[in-house]
């Protein structure tokens, strides 16, 4: 039904699923109020099992059979009848109950992963990485993932705006803008396109039109979060303005000065990714190995072999530090200092060593944004030479290419007067700038901005040209040099917006005509799309450069490739010249605050999305907030423990009463604080000053000075006089020396396989037989997952995908607080806090060293960190079976522990008695309640909700169901078409998600099954193995690669 | 016999000669000296049990033990079978693949069921075999039989000699003797 | 072959007869009820709003409005359930097993005992029930056949084995206690006035008219029924332990437990009934018949079953420390050592230190003492449940799922409102029905050996 949504929408924001709504059909409306809207399709109601396409007599017999019965039945249960509204006119490419996939490229970052969009019946409920992408390589991050929610966003604008008020068709408001447009370019006044980075060569070519048409135009590309750092050093040193490509597939030694570059850096999926594929201990050539120097403890931190905590500011001082080991040992001239920084246990040099040894398959790199460092880890790498293999400055990334000058200039061209109009394209300055914009802006004759809602900047333009999500958008993106990919609407637009490309053609009188015009409000998605006048504008240009057939391939697989550079880049650098400032940052002084992307929310673009609020950091595992990071050491002076708050001032910012939150593995004079959160303009779940939402955490932003450096020194702490409970989905963390992981090293791995996983199985007494799956006669599936701990990064991706599948709702801050999320996987972080003497898993311990400590706490600062995905681990025998009353969780014929929702009462025994705490209860009736309001509680956010999975009612315990309907669709598929359950990949939500294909999923009876060697793999352990429950989900014993420095 | 107890029926009978006691001690002695006599009591209605009376007056000892005992019985089967069919016959499902047969976590359920079918089954037994019934109209003898008073009861016969037998309950001590013919209680 | 007894003090004092018995236990039914009995019972009914207004909450919003959270899934409420059914078991003990030990001292204080176990076992009842996120399905856990295909219930659930012991255990016991009471309803029967009394009682009473031959009958009824009431009231508690340990959770999945829990359950259940009785013997003037010997075999007993319990405690301890399995040795440190210590060490002060007072006569023979420690005594056996279901799962195996709990104000307000339901019960049954039965006090004036 939802198909029929058009663009020509009534101007109340009213989303009707299909013309019966419109009119009001009694029907409709009736069935409206019911779980299941219309009767399930045909092909389900058949797909039964023993179901074959060739019926013969006897199959008939059995079909009337069942039919007479069924109606018997059904005759004596009283129940509404339900009509099947059919399609007016069918799209030929859309089954009812039958999924549709679409290649397009995530838009909700200037990375450019390739995607899959799955659309039912019209509508697209998910996003996964596309595996032909060699960005995304079919994983796809948290952020991506949830995107989708913002085409379902409540907030978006339904029409476009001129001085705040809506109007309905959008030629009165091109009108006004090209009158303004043209007055200026007579009166030669500047205009100023500020723009995020921008990778589309379409995009770009239409940008390209509007500056033509209007000379006086000028494009400025900016980033949030700025990687001018690079771009700027990679100028001087290669006279080449690029960010290169990191390919960490070719990295054996990884050395990162504060890049989160499995979470938030450049492009973390594709890095996710590379870097997995080095990280199990059987992969030829052995493990990589990782060292991080950082302040803040961030996701990649978590996952190297050796973490050493660094002061920020100091970090410029380390890599000269490096640099010179490096040019002593091939004796060249070092920098000249008078004394080389070093941190605790040499770990520099030890680093320097490391990288020694694998020069050209080595890689250095910094999360800092300070050119200066930039440049000495480009000589650093030049020394490495890592040109030729880690790094490609040749076939360079397009992904970031802002710049900090250019805003900062147009930041001041327009509060003195000398630029005169702006206009916004995927640019919030007012809240990711500095926080005079909004004046500046008041000054302009002319303002517009493209934001599809109305956020921070949008609500201080004259004008509001929605643009489209870009799932109804056709594009296409060149991330790297030479790579291309495809973006295609999923969707008619939902509300009367319009793409920015579009709108700069058409206001540049350049707009192509539309050929197949008569079609386009026929309502029929295809042709309608297809009668998009940018679509016209794109294809020109693609079939131009691969040809029409080859285009339309390319869209088909939604990547393409063109033509890549050759030769090398030539090194011009000279970093002696950086001494003095090297010498100067080897002398900080003072607490240093770092602001970092947490791994959700990144810098803030979803201001709305409450997927990526209440997914759990993946190191303090907090939600719904952002907080000062304290090391212990400034937490012990302000005598600050928990649920306390502090008061922060730098760069003449303040705010006061931010929580505080003490993280193990913060560097000793180091706070920091995440940005893209403290939105004012993101609406009902991100904060709305306008309609009265609190904002969600503070926003750190305004900190940057004007080089959006994300180091900032000497800030003033002292200790806030309110108290804040954050809200956490783990609030412990130390795991008591209990044997739920199982680690070793790499070189004990070489040595014996089953390096710690050496604890055999328990002796088990039983007096049951053992489980058997059988289905008339012959084994049946059995259904298992392996995880593999050295994979996982704990990035969350599966979190997101899993609660997009499943459709599980959000709770909010105040239900996490009362510990009720309801994830269905989550991923347990597990802190060893290191002293010299021993590591400490036990808080006992940990207290005691506390208060034995002098105050320097330097087992708070060297913590390693496992991460543990958990979720139902379906056991075969499964305490929450035997104690539910009413058989409302049984264990199914081919291993599955099954929950069946209707028949729960709801005692919550089973929740009680599940070891691993994976069951989640429906405390209240999560959709349709005020008090949840999020996307469960509009007609709109119900878009996105996966029809193959029932939406829980009040009462009820859920819990992963190891994507039975995913199980299921592939059996019926190979019903219908024939063919083998073996040769089908069943493949679960949390697995399709996963960057680095940690999670493997399939049929335990199939001997040659990926999942059966890798639980037959000597690393191979089931957690609380002793209870014998048997579950079905082995983890890989982690290996860490320390005993090599 | 039937099941309920004829005898506790007052009606349609012949004349009987009742003695009033206020005493306990007076009333056993009393009731042996008139059984010694060879005289059937017929019934003697007391405020609460008077422990070897009945063996005095000779009544015969109740069988509920046995119909409780069978009652559990049945009880105990009934559970049984309903957990088998359920369970085993009807709908096995594999819960925590614990087995489909009789297993020790059917105990407890085929116990209670046992103690529900005993105690209930011996009560309705109880209050048929004593004529017992909400609302029944009661043959009350005396208003103070249910407080402190004693009555003894004597159906007549021919050639009984009653002047003697009133005489005898005067002297054990009755505080009163009483006639009751067709409901009608008159002193004597 | 009668006579006196010289050993013993008599049972009932004062030289009552049985038309002073009848008269002193129907006063209160016959009389107008006094201002004691109209203040209390309209406080008791104070508390039923109480109860009524959270329980109309709770299953209004659903029990989200209830702070038990993803790995503390039962909190108060299952506490309250143990709770309650704990202390209806006294009732039970004191008429089934004291009348099979022929313990005539019972005989004054097995009515309201019976009552007490009655209306308890309703309070419980309340929580199981309403503790299901689906109230208005409840009925599904009955072995009934269904509307979604005939599924049947689990046999070995243990929760489902609670459905059928606590109804079985709640209509056997009314079935003993009417049973019992149907003489005296008779003698009350015999004594009011009013047309619609008489009616009600002539009604209930069945037409009793003390035959010898009834009267020999009902003995033995009463000893049957006596005697499987004993065995039911340990199958109960047993089967209310094993929601506990059948299970996997460290600190419930221990053998120990249906002894333990029986004891606690007599040690609450005689804590409940000194509070009761002496309020009721002051209050009604019943001083002659719930003597102070009653009490002070009551203390006796108090005393016995809380260093039972106690030794339980301590042997929860050992056994984990035997057992070397580092989650159970862990649970039981966190109990005594862990967030909880408090709720653990006031169990351990209420129930296995502050009986031991009880060695002493003159706590044994005062009153207004008995009365506090038996208010104690019902403290520290809630904290003993708390103990048992909130330590053992605020941790349990993965420390990522640890969490702490404490109970919102609707769970509180549910257990004080468990107190309206039973007083309000029991203040009515003091009005309507003989506190103390009669005609077995009859039987003991003489006081025989």
């Amino acid at each position: 039904m939802s198909l029929l949504i058009t663009a020509n929408m009534s101007n109340n924001i009213k989303y009707w699923k299909g013309e019966e709504e419109l009119n009001r059909d009694p029907q409709f409306l009736a069935d409206q109020k019911r779980e299941f809207g219309e009767a399930l399709p045909l092909e389900q109601a058949l797909s039964d099992e023993g179901f074959e396409l060739n019926s013969n007599r006897r199959d008939f017999l059995k079909y009337f059979g069942f039919s007479v019965t069924a109606v018997a039945l059904a005759s004596c249960y009283k129940t509404n009848v339900r009509h099947a509204v059919p399609y007016l006119v069918k799209p030929e490419d859309v089954t009812p109950g039958v999924a549709n996939y679409y290649r397009s490229t995530c838009g909700s970052c200037s990375v450019g992963c390739g995607v899959e969009v799955k659309v039912r019946e019209g509508r697209p409920i998910k996003l996964d990485g596309s595996r032909d992408s060699v960005i995304s390589k079919g994983g796809l991050c948290a952020t991506g993932q949830a995107s989708i929610l913002s085409l379902y966003d409540t907030e978006r604008l339904a029409n476009p705006l001129m001085k705040n008020q809506e109007v309905q068709d959008w030629s009165t408001l091109d009108g006004e803008i090209k009158s303004k447009l043209a007055v200026m370019k007579a009166t030669g006044k500047k205009v100023v396109l500020l723009s995020n980075s921008i990778n589309s060569p379409s995009t770009l070519r239409a940008i390209a039109s509007f500056k033509e048409a209007y000379t006086n135009v000028e494009h400025v590309g900016y980033d949030a979060v700025s990687y001018n750092g690079i771009l700027d050093a990679n100028e001087k040193d290669f006279g080449k303005r690029a960010i290169p490509h990191y390919r960490f597939d070719n990295a054996k030694a990884i050395v990162s000065f504060g890049a989160d570059f499995l979470g938030t850096w450049i492009s973390p999926v594709e890095f996710q990714a590379d870097y997995a594929k080095h990280r199990r201990p059987d992969v030829e050539g052995g493990m990589s190995v990782h060292i991080q120097f950082e302040s803040t403890l961030s996701m990649t931190g978590t996952n190297a072999d050796h973490r050493f905590p660094m002061q920020a500011s100091k970090e410029l001082a380390y890599v000269g530090t490096l640099y010179n080991y490096l040019a002593k040992a091939k004796g060249l001239a070092q920098i000249p200092v008078p004394t080389n920084a070093e941190l605790a246990g040499n770990s520099i040099e030890k680093a320097a060593k490391l990288l020694l040894k694998n020069a050209g398959k080595s890689l250095v790199i910094s999360g800092s944004n300070n050119s200066e460092v930039q440049q000495v880890v480009n000589a650093v790498n030049m020394l490495l030479d890592n040109y030729s293999s880690t790094i490609d400055l040749v076939n360079h990334s397009n992904q970031f290419s802002g710049s900090d000058a250019g805003v900062q200039a147009a930041f001041e061209g327009l509060s003195k007067g000398t630029i005169a109009g702006v206009i916004f394209y995927g640019a919030n300055p007012v809240f990711n700038h500095n926080k005079e914009w909004a004046a500046a802006i008041a000054k302009a004759k002319l303002s517009i901005s493209f934001a599809s809602t109305k956020d921070e900047t949008a609500a201080v333009c004259q004008f509001v040209a929605p643009d489209n999500h870009f799932l109804e958008s056709w594009s296409d993106a060149e991330p790297l040099k030479g790579i291309i990919h495809f973006t295609q609407p999923t969707i008619a637009p939902v509300f009367n917006t319009r793409q920015a490309q579009e709108s700069l053609l058409n206001w540049a009188g350049s707009i192509p005509a539309n050929e197949n015009d008569p079609l386009a409000d026929k309502g029929i998605l295809s042709q309608k799309l297809e009668a998009s006048p940018y679509y016209l504008f794109v294809r020109s240009y693609w079939e131009g450069v691969l040809g029409a057939a080859e285009f339309q391939k390319a869209l088909e697989m939604g990547v393409a490739e063109t033509t890549k550079n050759e030769g090398m880049v030539s090194y011009v650098g000279n970093v002696s010249a950086l001494a003095a400032s090297i010498n100067k940052s080897s002398q900080a002084q003072g607490i240093d605050l770092v602001l970092y992307q947490s791994v959700g929310v990144r810098e803030g673009s979803q201001g709305n999305n409450p997927w990526l609020f209440e997914l759990p950091d993946p190191v303090s595992k907090v939600c719904w907030d952002n907080y000062v990071a304290l090391p212990k050491q400034i937490a012990a002076k302000l005598g600050i423990d928990k649920d306390a708050t502090v008061n922060i001032e730098a760069n003449g910012v303040k705010y006061e009463n931010v929580p505080a939150f003490v993280q193990p593995g913060q560097a000793n004079n180091t706070v920091s604080l995440a940005v893209g959160f403290g939105h004012t303009h993101a609406g009902k779940v991100g904060g709305s000053i306008e309609k009265g939402f609190a904002p969600i955490g503070v926003n750190a932003y305004p900190f940057m000075n004007t080089t959006r450096d994300v180091v900032i020194g000497d800030v003033k702490i002292t200790k806030g006089s309110e108290k804040y409970v954050l809200a956490q989905t783990q609030t412990h963390h130390s795991i008591e020396g209990r044997d739920l992981v199982r680690e070793s090293t790499f070189t004990s791995w070489k040595k014996n396989p089953n390096a710690g996983n050496e604890k055999s199985a328990p002796h088990i007494y039983t007096i049951w037989e053992k489980a058997e799956y059988r289905k008339d006669g012959s084994p049946n599936h059995l259904w298992g997952m392996a995880i593999d701990l050295n994979a996982c990064t704990g990035c969350g991706s599966c979190i997101v995908s899993c609660s997009i599948e499943n459709n599980v709702p959000v709770v909010g801050r105040d239900e996490i607080r009362l510990r009720r999320e309801m994830h269905w996987i989550r991923i347990d972080r597990y802190y060893s806090f290191v002293s010299e003497k021993e590591s400490m898993t036990r808080e006992n311990d940990i207290a005691d060293a506390d208060s034995a400590d002098k105050g320097d706490y330097k087992h708070w600062e060297n913590v390693s960190v496992i991460h543990q995905p958990m979720m139902c681990q379906h056991c075969a025998q499964a305490p929450c079976e035997t104690v539910c009353p009413v058989l409302a969780t049984s264990h199914s014929s081919e291993g599955l522990n099954q929950m069946t929702y209707n028949r729960c009462i709801g005692t919550k025994y089973c929740g009680n008695n599940c070891p691993y705490k994976v069951r989640r209860f429906n405390w209240f009736r999560y959709n349709d309640n005020d008090k949840f309001d999020f996307h469960f509680n509009n007609p709109l956010g119900k878009m996105v909700i996966n029809p193959d999975v029932t939406v829980r009612t009040r009462g009820v315990m859920e819990k992963c169901s190891f994507c039975v309907q995913r199980i299921q669709e592939a059996k019926l598929k190979v019903k219908r078409e024939g063919g083998n359950m073996k040769n089908v990949q069943v493949e679960t939500a949390c697995q399709r998600a996963c960057p680095s294909n940690a999670i493997v999923f399939g049929d335990l009876h199939n001997p040659d099954s990926d999942i059966s060697k890798l639980h037959r793999n000597e690393r191979a352990f089931s957690v609380l193995d002793e209870l014998n429950v048997q579950s079905s989900v082995k983890y890989m014993t982690k290996i860490r690669n320390t005993e090599t420095i | 016999m039937g099941l309920v107890d004829k005898n506790l029926s007052l009606r349609n009978r012949n004349k009987m000669l009742i003695g009033v006691w206020e005493d306990e001690d007076a009333l056993l002695s009393a009731s042996q000296a008139v059984v010694d006599k060879g005289i059937h009591i017929h019934d003697v209605f007391t405020p609460y049990p008077v422990h070897g009376l009945d063996r005095i007056i000779g009544v015969k000892r109740s069988r509920l033990a046995r119909v409780a005992f069978f009652c559990g019985l049945t009880g105990l089967s009934l559970m049984f079978l309903m957990i088998w069919y359920m369970y085993v016959k009807d709908w096995p499902v594999n819960v925590g693949n614990k087995p489909v047969r009789f297993s020790p976590s059917w105990i407890p359920v085929m116990f209670e069921g046992t103690i529900l079918c005993t105690a209930f089954g011996m009560g309705i037994f109880f209050f048929l075999r004593n004529r017992m019934l909400h609302g029944i109209k009661n043959d009350l003898l005396d208003d103070r039989q249910t407080d402190d008073r004693m009555i003894m009861t004597i159906e007549t016969c021919e050639g009984m000699d009653e002047k003697g037998l009133i005489d005898l309950m005067k002297e054990k001590g009755a505080v009163e003797t009483r006639e009751f013919h067709n409901g009608i209680q008159t002193v004597i | 072959m009668i006579h006196d007894s010289l050993i013993r003090e008599r049972l009932v004092t004062g030289d009552k007869t049985a038309a002073d018995v009848t008269r002193d236990i129907s006063r209160p039914i016959l009389n107008q009820p006094s201002s004691a009995w109209k203040i209390g019972f309209t406080l008791s009914l104070v508390f039923l709003g109480i109860f009524g207004v959270s329980l109309f909450w709770t299953v209004w919003t659903g029990i989200g409005v209830w702070n038990i959270n993803k790995s503390v899934m039962w909190g108060w409420d299952i506490t309250n359930f143990v709770f309650w059914v704990g202390i209806g078991h006294a009732g039970t003990l004191i008429s089934a097993v004291l009348l099979l030990f022929r313990q005539k001292w019972r005989m004054s204080i097995n009515r309201s005992a019976e009552a007490m176990t009655i209306f308890a076992v309703v309070c419980a009842a309340m929580f199981p029930v309403f503790h299901m996120g689906r109230v208005w399905v409840g009925y599904w856990a009955l072995p009934l056949p269904n509307a979604f295909g005939s599924l049947w219930v689990n046999f070995n659930s243990p929760l489902l084995w609670d459905v059928f012991a606590i109804s079985t255990y709640f209509s056997v016991s009314l079935l003993f206690w009417y049973i019992g009471m149907i003489p005296d309803i008779a003698t009350i029967r015999d004594k009011v006035k009013t047309k619609t009394a008489k009616f009600w009682y002539n009604f209930f009473s069945m037409g009793w008219t003390g035959s010898t031959r009834s009267w020999a009958r009902y003995e033995l009824v009463s000893l049957i029924l006596a005697g499987i009431s004993t065995l039911l009231v340990l199958s109960v508690h047993t089967i209310v332990s094993a929601d506990f340990a059948t299970s996997v959770i460290p600190g419930w999945h221990t053998t120990i437990f249906p002894p333990y829990f029986v004891a606690g359950a007599i040690f609450s259940g005689f804590g409940m009934v000194a509070t009761l009785l002496v309020v009721a013997r002051k209050v009604m003037n019943y001083e002659n018949y719930i003597t102070i010997g009653h009490l002070e075999a009551m203390t006796k007993i108090i005393m016995v079953t809380g260093t039972l319990v106690g030794i339980a405690y301590l042997t929860e301890f050992f056994i984990a420390w035997y057992s070397v399995v580092e989650y159970e040795q862990y649970a039981f440190i966190n109990r005594a050592t862990g967030p909880y210590w408090w709720a653990y060490w006031s169990m351990m002060s209420c129930n296995l230190i502050a009986p031991q007072v009880f060695w002493f006569k003159w706590a044994r023979t005062t009153p207004w003492f008995i009365f506090i420690m038996s208010i104690v005594v019902n403290v520290g056996m809630w904290f003993e449940r708390f103990v048992i279901i909130v330590t053992s799962l605020h941790r349990d195996y993965l420390p990522s799922s640890w969490v702490m709990y404490s109970g919102s104000l609707t769970e509180v307000g549910l257990f004080l409102g468990t107190f309206g339901i039973f007083f309000t019960c029991f203040f009515l049954f003091a009005k309507f029905l003989p506190v103390i039965n009669m005609s077995e006090v009859k039987t003991i004036l003489r006081n025989r050996e």
